[in-house]
């Protein structure tokens, strides 16, 4: 009689230690059923972190979902199988944390602060917009002119824009209704997101039911 | 042990599965390093645009996000993409065609448009990435279905069940929360030619049509089987296609000046055929290298044969197939009687189920239904149809 007991690697944190009493002949079989059982589980993990409305309620970048589409079981041996999550789709920096720094030249990274700005870089943001964005004075923020959720300055400012040469510097007048689109940044830190794969428990449970249902399906004791 | 890798992006991983084992098909490493260049030649085909510079520019950034190589010492991703390709088509003095809005998809400027664009290059590749990955022989005897699924919230969602009833596919046990209208679950086996049938771009990898939201989830073995989807015996046989199969896209309202610069700038990789532009790049399976002499006769036993016959199998035995005068004549009555090239690839369909069942009573009367009932089939034609897979068959051998 064929079973499997499967317990997490206590040294690896995304592996998991199959353990097999009696013989099986056909190795590579079993690890393909616990590969697709262990995809799955991914799959139905990151599809329900799709469904998770955004802090700032704006339209979804589909982050999840991509993850989700770029998981799948790319390896089976005799000895184990391994699913990937597509590195490409910076799950990693969720999953392990992580700082973030402006690449290619730039100084500055920029955070969204409104929803219409989420996912868009802060150029194509004033070209589709029609509203330039502006640093009043050192500030680390870009700003544009809006009676949309607006905040009124009493008194006038400078502030600096983008201009196809480079910068120049503006005069906002007082009273000016303003509202803040980017925050500004040298680098953020990204913590760690302890729900970025499900539970180890839970993935192991999933990994003991798909070897069980496995070892019940074989014929006579042997494959 | 199962582990989860998180280093490589989904299809270098993939590409180093199969240099480590064969392929169904024999598949070398030097092929694989030829796919890659397939990947980089296929992320061309949605742009549909006049101007070459744009081409070759959208171009070097598609292959740069779906490699993943640095560029001007940052990655490209969807941002910057959309970004610099915006002043790239501004300096080509792109004008927006009269009646689109500056937001609207058709304006090829606009960040629907070139975020579109970005998602449905880099989708295919991930799409071709998994499909490959599942047809390990193993994999896909633990999960040998697909179930159709949304996976992205779409403001105007098209009928997909629809869709999938009208190219033949089945449902299954209860209808998901996506569609709960519908009479069941849009399942079925990882190598079921519906795959292809739903699919504008006629491969079986998602995405399935422009920005779709639609995309595949596993049905693993004992769900499968007790659904009704597959037989408990069952063992589906891997199938091979290359990338860019099928792949191909629009001219129309492209001057012919301007076609032929583009077949340059994509460096005679493509050809124009008709309307419409196709890749060339040869395919992988030039011949049937599993199929005897001895089943140049079709009996019961080449039927139980084609139910194993690969997706490019069929294809081969479906271009000799369309040059018979039976083939030609139903097509015209198809065509005459208001039929499309969907019905076409329907009959397709329907002549291999009919090579696969032994009963060929039924399998006519199975074939007569739906679109063909106004078809007048024959008995001739059918005999014609079979001495040409027979003679292709044989000849193969």
């Amino acid at each position: 009689m064929i079973s499997i007991s499967i317990t997490a690697d206590a040294r690896e944190a995304t592996a998991f230690l199959v353990k097999i009493t009696g013989q099986i002949r056909q190795p590579r079989k079993l690890n393909a059923a616990l590969a697709a059982r262990l995809e799955d589980e991914l799959k139905s993990h990151f599809d329900s972190r799709n469904s998770e409305p955004n802090k700032m309620g704006a339209e979804k970048t589909g982050f999840w979902a991509n993850v989700a589409q770029n998981t799948a079981t790319t390896e089976i041996r005799d000895d184990g199988a391994t699913v990937s999550i597509g590195s490409d789709t910076h799950f990693r920096i969720h999953l392990l944390g992580g700082v973030i720094k402006p690449t290619g030249g730039r100084k500055y990274l920029t955070i969204p602060l409104i929803k219409e700005a989420r996912g868009i870089r802060a150029r194509v943001y004033e070209q589709t917009t029609g509203r330039k964005l502006f640093r009043p004075g050192n500030a680390r923020v870009l700003m544009e002119r809006s009676t949309e959720g607006a905040v009124s300055s009493d008194s006038g400012t400078t502030g600096i824009i983008r201009t196809k040469t480079g910068f120049r510097k503006i005069n906002i007048r007082g009273k000016s209704r303003l509202r803040a689109v980017y925050a500004l940044a040298t680098q953020v830190n990204i913590t760690k997101d302890p729900n970025a794969l499900p539970p180890r428990e839970q993935l192991a449970a999933a990994l003991q039911d798909a070897g069980n249902a496995w070892a019940a399906s074989l014929k006579g004791g042997g494959n | 042990m199962p582990a989860i890798d998180i280093h490589s992006p989904l299809r270098d991983a993939v590409s180093q599965m199969a240099s480590r084992r064969v392929t169904p098909s024999g598949m070398t490493s030097r092929e694989w390093e030829a796919l890659q260049a397939e990947i980089r030649l296929r992320s061309m085909f949605s742009a549909t645009v006049e101007n070459e510079r744009v081409l070759v520019e959208m171009k070097e950034r598609l292959n740069a996000g779906i490699s993943n190589q640095k560029t001007g010492g940052a990655t490209m991703d969807r941002g910057r993409f959309v970004e610099e390709m915006r002043g790239i088509i501004q300096e080509t003095g792109y004008k927006r065609p009269d009646g689109i809005r500056k937001s609207s998809v058709r304006n090829l400027r606009s960040r629907a448009r070139l975020e579109l664009i970005w998602n449905m290059n880099m989708a295919q590749g991930v799409g071709y990435a998994q499909w490959k990955a599942a047809m390990d022989p193993d994999m896909l005897y633990a999960s040998p279905c697909y179930e159709l699924v949304r996976i992205m919230p779409k403001r105007e969602i098209r009928d997909w069940p629809l869709v999938w009833g009208d190219h033949g596919g089945q449902f299954y046990g209860k209808p998901g929360k996506d569609y709960p209208d519908a009479e069941g679950r849009m399942i079925a086996p990882k190598t079921d030619l519906i795959w292809r049938w739903i699919s504008r771009f006629k491969t079986p990898w998602p995405p399935f049509d422009w920005g779709s939201g639609m995309g595949l989830r596993n049905v693993r073995r004992a769900e499968a089987i007790a659904l009704g989807v597959i037989k408990e015996d069952e063992e589906l046989i891997p199938q091979d296609l290359p990338f860019n199969h099928n792949a191909s896209a629009s001219l129309e309202g492209i001057p012919e000046s301007r076609r032929q610069a583009i077949v340059r700038d994509l460096a005679g990789d493509v050809e124009i055929q008709d309307d419409r532009l196709v890749i060339t790049a040869p395919a992988r399976i030039s011949h049937l290298p599993r199929i005897p002499a001895a089943l140049a006769s079709v009996t019961a036993t080449a039927a139980a044969t084609a139910a194993a016959w690969t997706a490019a199998e069929q294809q081969a035995i479906m271009a000799v197939v369309s040059k018979t005068v039976a083939f030609i004549r139903l097509k015209n009555q198809i065509e005459q009687a208001g039929g499309s090239l969907t019905v076409m690839e329907t009959l397709t369909r329907a002549l291999l189920q009919f090579l696969a069942n032994p009963d060929e009573q039924a399998a006519i009367a199975e074939i007569r239904r739906g679109p063909f009932r106004d078809v007048q089939w024959t008995e001739l034609d059918f005999r014609e149809i079979r001495r040409a897979i027979a003679k292709q068959i044989g000849g193969a051998a």
